[in-house]
């Protein structure tokens, strides 16, 4: 630093001891206290779901699961012969959907269209659970 | 040291649910923040919007301060941010100067007549010169000599580079004697 700046900086150091700091209004603390309660609220809603993540986490392994029972377990009435209801001594029978109504779809019976079933499902729940989420939201804010 | 050490301990209170632990930390810097944004302004009402602004702000992220810098450091280049925001429709109040007018007696010329001046007169000169100088410059004038801020924090505030913000400050100091002389020169006109 030359001798020049050097002064320079001094005076300037001098100069601002005169300075002075405003004061924000008296109830400036408060207010953004009652804003960041308000933001509080709102991440409270935001960042707790109905469905937590661990649920999530369920419902598609269960999904999965069934995609799996359904496909790779023996098909038609046969399926009380099935490897898991013999080792689980346990029977069922799906239902019998008669598809023959919903022709006009081609619901093959394919592993990709069980796929596309289960996901679809599970993106309809979550679309539900996020209507009810912001519902809730917006009841709890201006009601 | 110890003021840093304390910050940390009520933003680890605030982490752990404990909201009232911020209002600690607002009122510790409420005057510097807006007092900061007022100088980037111009405008109280402005400034405390955009000082409550910065405030939320900071609570909504406080999870992301790794608490490497200075809290105080990290809310200031919030408050910077969020006034860049707003001033970002409107124009700059950059007051053009003449370099060319900076003498090598500057020093002494300023020194000389700043040390005649009453509290008041030395209070509003002061004001003037600071409003003279562009936004980045009020800032890292106040940051450097009054808060007495490093230059490696100024230039984290600001987002620049050390050896960028060294130059700026150099620029506004130089601007800043500038007008000064030029106002204590138009008073000992005056008084003449």
């Amino acid at each position: 630093m030359t001798a020049r700046i050097k002064k320079e900086d001094q005076l300037i150091s001098g100069i601002m001891k005169d300075y002075e700091m405003s004061n924000p209004p008296e109830d400036f603390t408060a207010k953004v206290m009652e804003r960041v309660e308000l933001e509080s609220v709102a991440t409270v809603f935001l960042t707790k779901p109905l469905i937590s993540r661990a649920g999530w986490i369920g419902i598609s392994i269960s999904v999965i699961i069934l995609i799996l029972i359904i496909v790779l377990g023996p098909s038609g009435e046969s399926s009380s012969q099935s490897w898991w209801s013999e080792t689980l001594d346990w029977k069922f029978s799906l239902p019998e959907i008669n598809l023959e109504k919903w022709r006009i779809i081609d619901f093959s019976n394919s592993t990709l269209t069980w796929i596309i079933l289960g996901s679809g499902g599970i993106l309809l729940l979550a679309m539900i659970e996020r209507w009810i989420e912001e519902n809730r939201f917006r009841q709890t804010l201006f009601l | 040291m110890v003021d840093h050490q304390q910050d940390n301990i009520y933003i680890s209170k605030v982490l752990e649910g404990n909201r009232n632990a911020y209002a600690y930390l607002v009122d510790k810097y409420k005057t510097m923040v807006y007092s900061l944004a007022l100088r980037l302004v111009k405008d109280r009402e402005e400034a405390e919007e955009i000082s409550q602004d910065a405030f939320v702000k900071a609570y909504q992220s406080l999870a992301s301060f790794k608490g490497k810098a200075k809290f105080s450091s990290w809310l200031y280049r919030i408050v910077y941010n969020t006034a860049i925001s707003k001033l970002r429709q409107q124009p700059a109040g950059r007051v053009s100067l003449d370099e060319s007018n900076i003498t090598d007696n500057l020093y002494t010329e300023s020194k000389q007549n700043y040390e005649t001046l009453s509290a008041g007169e030395r209070k509003k000169y002061l004001e003037k010169a600071l409003d003279s100088l562009d936004r980045d410059e009020k800032m890292f004038i106040i940051l450097y000599y009054y808060e007495e801020r490093d230059l490696d924090d100024i230039a984290s505030i600001a987002g620049l580079t050390k050896t960028n913000t060294k130059v700026k400050l150099f620029r506004a100091r130089k601007k800043m004697l500038t007008v000064l002389q030029s106002y204590l020169k138009e008073e000992t006109y005056n008084l003449l």
